[in-house]
């Protein structure tokens, strides 16, 4: 089939704009912080569930995920934290609605930590929401990094807790 | 003065820049300023022996300006969002770091959203590092700014279907 070149250039154009609208506008990424390394050999966190809470919205006590939560499928249900130290891991990408955004939370719904003589270590679960200035608009690509901490406790050292640190968003 | 005192004269001045950061620890660059909520006299209610203290203790000394640091121990994204009016952003895990940069002889009340979690963990880094007046509030933020007290910046409108306020 033969095409006019301006024919041609409007179909290009169309389809590009179809495959562009169709890419996921949000991708998360997930780093970590391990600052217990001598008392790990290894790290897994078992990915419960994420959310992203629109602007205007408060946080209960408890930290439940409330009805005006959106939630981010997981890519991968169990991160290996010693990997993601190396390099950021991709664990989402949605297309949210245009909104702007306050707030994400990841929850994790096991945490395993195994130390060099192949014992479980028990880390203490302190992942609550963080908050975040994100604005979805559809039109350009939006990339956050959350970095997760891995803490001794200051009084008992053998003590380990995982939190949410901080969040980058482009 | 000799050839040989002056050799070491040299030699000293050479080398004791090397040594001078010798024993120094983590920089402390990037920790926050001093800033007091108050200009008034030290808090005389906080009394307790529990490091836990209640908000009904902690906000009339702050309302009477009474002088002490409000410390919110959350990451810097959540305090860039709000946080109680006059407090500085030390993060929990950045608190061992920049101790050495605050007046240990102060009084100091961290704070978080846990309630309680990162800013007991900043808490104890504070009192590893030799200061004797630090408290934590035991209710968190969200209790503070559910009460309606004084918030940076001030509290905005809320969605009806909020649990609690934005």
């Amino acid at each position: 089939m033969h095409l006019p070149t301006p024919k041609l250039i409007f179909v290009a154009g169309y389809l590009l704009t179809i495959s562009c609208g169709q890419e996921p506008t949000l991708r998360l990424k997930l780093k970590t912080d391990i600052r217990a390394k001598e008392m790990l050999r290894n790290l897994h966190i078992n990915i419960r569930d994420i959310h992203i809470q629109p602007i205007g919205f408060g946080l209960t006590i408890d930290h439940q995920i409330t009805p005006e939560w959106i939630p981010l499928p997981p890519l991968h249900n169990r991160i290996d934290a010693f990997d993601a130290q190396k390099k950021a891991i991709v664990i989402a990408q949605f297309q949210p609605p245009k909104n702007r955004y306050q707030r994400l939370f990841l929850r994790a719904n096991r945490i395993t930590g195994i130390n060099r003589f192949g014992d479980t270590v028990e880390l203490e679960n302190v992942l609550e929401p963080i908050g975040m200035e994100l604005q979805i608009t559809g039109k350009r690509r939006r990339e956050i990094t959350l970095t997760l901490i891995v803490l001794k406790g200051i009084r008992n050292p053998k003590k380990l807790s995982i939190y949410a640190k901080d969040i980058e968003v482009d | 003065m000799n050839r040989k005192t002056l050799l070491l004269a040299i030699l000293n001045l050479t080398l004791s820049p090397l040594f001078i950061n010798c024993g120094a620890t983590e920089s402390t660059e990037g920790c926050p300023q001093l800033e007091y909520v108050g200009s008034g006299p030290i808090p005389t209610n906080f009394t307790s022996n529990q490091q836990l203290l209640s908000i009904d203790v902690i906000y009339p000394a702050y309302e009477k300006g009474e002088k002490f640091v409000f410390i919110d121990a959350r990451p810097p994204s959540d305090y860039k969002i709000d946080h109680i009016k006059d407090a500085i952003s030390l993060p929990f895990y950045d608190a061992e770091r920049c101790a050495p940069s605050l007046p240990s002889n102060a009084w100091y009340v961290t704070y978080c959203a846990c309630p309680h979690n990162e800013s007991q963990h900043a808490a104890e880094a504070l009192e590893k590092a030799g200061f004797k007046n630090v408290w934590v509030l035991d209710e968190g933020y969200l209790e503070w700014k559910k009460r309606g007290y004084p918030i940076t910046p001030p509290k905005r409108e809320i969605h009806e279907n909020s649990t609690l306020d934005s």
